[in-house]
């Protein structure tokens, strides 16, 4: 619980983390959605545009503050030689991962929190689907996606080497993730990737939370968002010991 | 009793053999140095020991984890904490720690407990990095290579700390290629060349075991044949270390004198003339046939 705590110090005492990991999707957000992409492309949407973009955008944020914010967080740990430090004391590299994990679900929570407080008060969201799922929902994208960041760290070696992983993770999920614009106008290949990936199951289940859409597909999006969290943790796990906590 | 027994621990990385087969161990109490020059094994050891490295193959016999407090060679913290936060959070690691307020008197950090690790000095930060190595009170303590890169006063201060360990009967595992901190700190020193030990001893015992007592040292203002040197009374052997020679004597009153008579009819000038004891450097040099500074 000490390290869970210490983590979070260190992120609200990081003007620069707060910037990017709450404040800027939530500019980006606010951007989009008054900026009315809607009129721009012609989606078919069963949702108004801003209703589409916000469990979008709150997936995204997660699937970015895991992959770049915590793959680089990671990568600093491990070029001044804090993970070093901490490895030769009894803490686990597991039970580190686990407090940064926790540490990353807590953020994960206010980052979403200010979304949604966004889209219900200046896009007049109404929240009408099965919000209690929304905690665990984040919790198994932020699982997922801090662990995508700690595999990317025990690959990179500093921010040059990090660039190429995350640059690819983050524009692939990105693109696919039915974040931005809904992906039915893409060819049906890329959709059936989009489906294997973790961002799009997030969304879809963070819709489905939200506004109660989509709910035929929903255990089908859980099965896929837990096979990426098994493999996610597990992979990371034994790599993050083996390769960056020493 | 032994708090540390190794016994024929060998590491490769590819076909670099960095440890081939160390043996030692260390008594409870005991300062035990291990020195040799950069790539020699030292750190590799100490690695293996602290959990860091895995050996290729030998018997490590070692304290359990929380008993074990270490100093790197190179170490950081969380930025954004202060040294206080950071004591809590290290405690927080293991199952009995001492008490934070009197590690803090005892290194002296009381003016800077609520400054970021970043913002210290060396030596303040070097004084940090030890008392949070020993806030679990370890039975045993790696410390590698503690001072290098801090200045001779910096130095003398956090060998004044490690000597009160060693009165207070901690057992510590030292690196270093500093021979006057080994010297001052160890009771015994491994000297560790190419991932050998070639010698394990007090290093009073070391030095005298060589039967060199002294050295002449002195720079030229012209190159001077080494045989002529070698011909003086009481000289066993002369080297010279690019500018400046080096006569090795058990003689020294002698050796000076016969030198000095030498100097009338050389037609150069002897500068910087000293007259030294014999170092570990001498233990070294005997032994593997190259300073430890190449």
């Amino acid at each position: 619980m000490k390290l869970v705590t210490t983590f979070l110090k260190t992120f609200f005492r990081n003007s620069r983390a707060i910037f990017f990991v709450i404040l800027l999707p939530a500019a980006i957000f606010l951007l989009l959605a008054t900026f009315g992409v809607e009129r721009v492309l012609d989606f078919q949407l069963d949702l108004k545009y801003t209703d589409f973009l916000l469990p979008g955008i709150i997936a995204y944020a997660i699937m970015q503050a895991g992959v770049y914010t915590v793959g680089y967080t990671m990568i600093d740990y491990k070029r001044l030689n804090i993970l070093r430090r901490l490895s030769v004391t009894p803490l686990t590299a597991g039970r580190f991962l686990w407090a940064q994990t926790g540490a990353r679900f807590v953020i994960a929570l206010i980052q979403t929190a200010v979304l949604l407080v966004l889209g219900l008060i200046m896009f007049s969201t109404v929240l009408s689907g099965q919000v209690i799922f929304l905690p665990l929902i984040i919790l198994i994208g932020t699982i997922i996606f801090v662990n995508f960041g700690y595999i990317i760290a025990c690959f990179a070696r500093d921010y040059e080497e990090a660039a190429p992983y995350t640059s690819i993770a983050g524009l692939a999920l990105g693109f696919l993730g039915d974040v931005f614009f809904p992906i039915n106008n893409l060819p049906t290949f890329l959709q059936q990737a989009a489906g294997f990936l973790p961002l799009k199951p997030l969304t879809a289940a963070m819709r489905y939370s939200l506004y109660g859409v989509g709910g035929e597909i929903f255990p089908a999006n859980i099965i896929v968002l837990l096979f990426w969290l098994a493999v996610s943790v597990f992979v990371a796990n034994i790599l993050f010991a083996k390769k960056a906590y020493k | 009793m032994n708090v540390v027994e190794i016994q024929n621990l060998k590491k490769s990385y590819g076909k670099t053999e960095a440890i081939r087969g160390l043996s030692f161990e260390v008594a409870q109490g005991e300062i035990f140095g291990l020195l040799g020059p950069n790539g020699a094994g030292k750190t590799t050891t100490l690695s293996i020991l602290e959990g860091l490295e895995r050996a290729d193959s030998g018997q490590i016999k070692l304290p359990a984890k929380n008993k074990i407090g270490v100093v790197l060679q190179t170490t950081g913290f969380f930025d954004n904490l202060s040294l206080r936060e950071l004591f809590d959070l290290f405690a927080s690691f293991y199952p009995e720690t001492i008490s934070i307020e009197r590690l803090i008197s005892r290194f002296e950090l009381e003016k800077i407990v609520d400054c970021k690790f970043n913002e210290l000095s060396g030596g303040q930060k070097q004084r940090f990095v030890l008392a949070s190595a020993l806030l679990h009170k370890p039975e045993l303590l790696f410390l590698d290579e503690p001072t290098i890169g801090l200045d001779p006063q910096v130095r003398q201060r956090f060998w004044d700390l490690i000597l009160d360990l060693r009165r207070e009967g901690m057992t510590v595992i030292i690196t270093t290629h500093y021979l006057d901190e080994a010297e001052i700190l160890c009771n015994r020193v491994a000297i560790i060349d190419r991932g050998r030990i070639v010698a394990c001893d007090k290093p009073v015992k070391l030095i005298n075991s060589l039967g060199i007592v002294s050295r002449i040292k002195f720079m030229s203002s012209k190159p001077i044949n080494l045989a002529e040197l070698e011909k003086l009374s009481g000289i066993n052997s002369v080297r010279r270390d690019r500018y400046i020679y080096d006569l090795e004597t058990d003689k020294p009153e002698i050796a000076l004198r016969e030198l000095l008579e030498w100097e009338k009819q050389y037609n150069g000038k002897i500068f910087n003339l000293q007259v030294q004891q014999a170092t570990l450097e001498d233990v070294f040099l005997k032994l593997t046939g190259h300073s430890l500074r190449e």
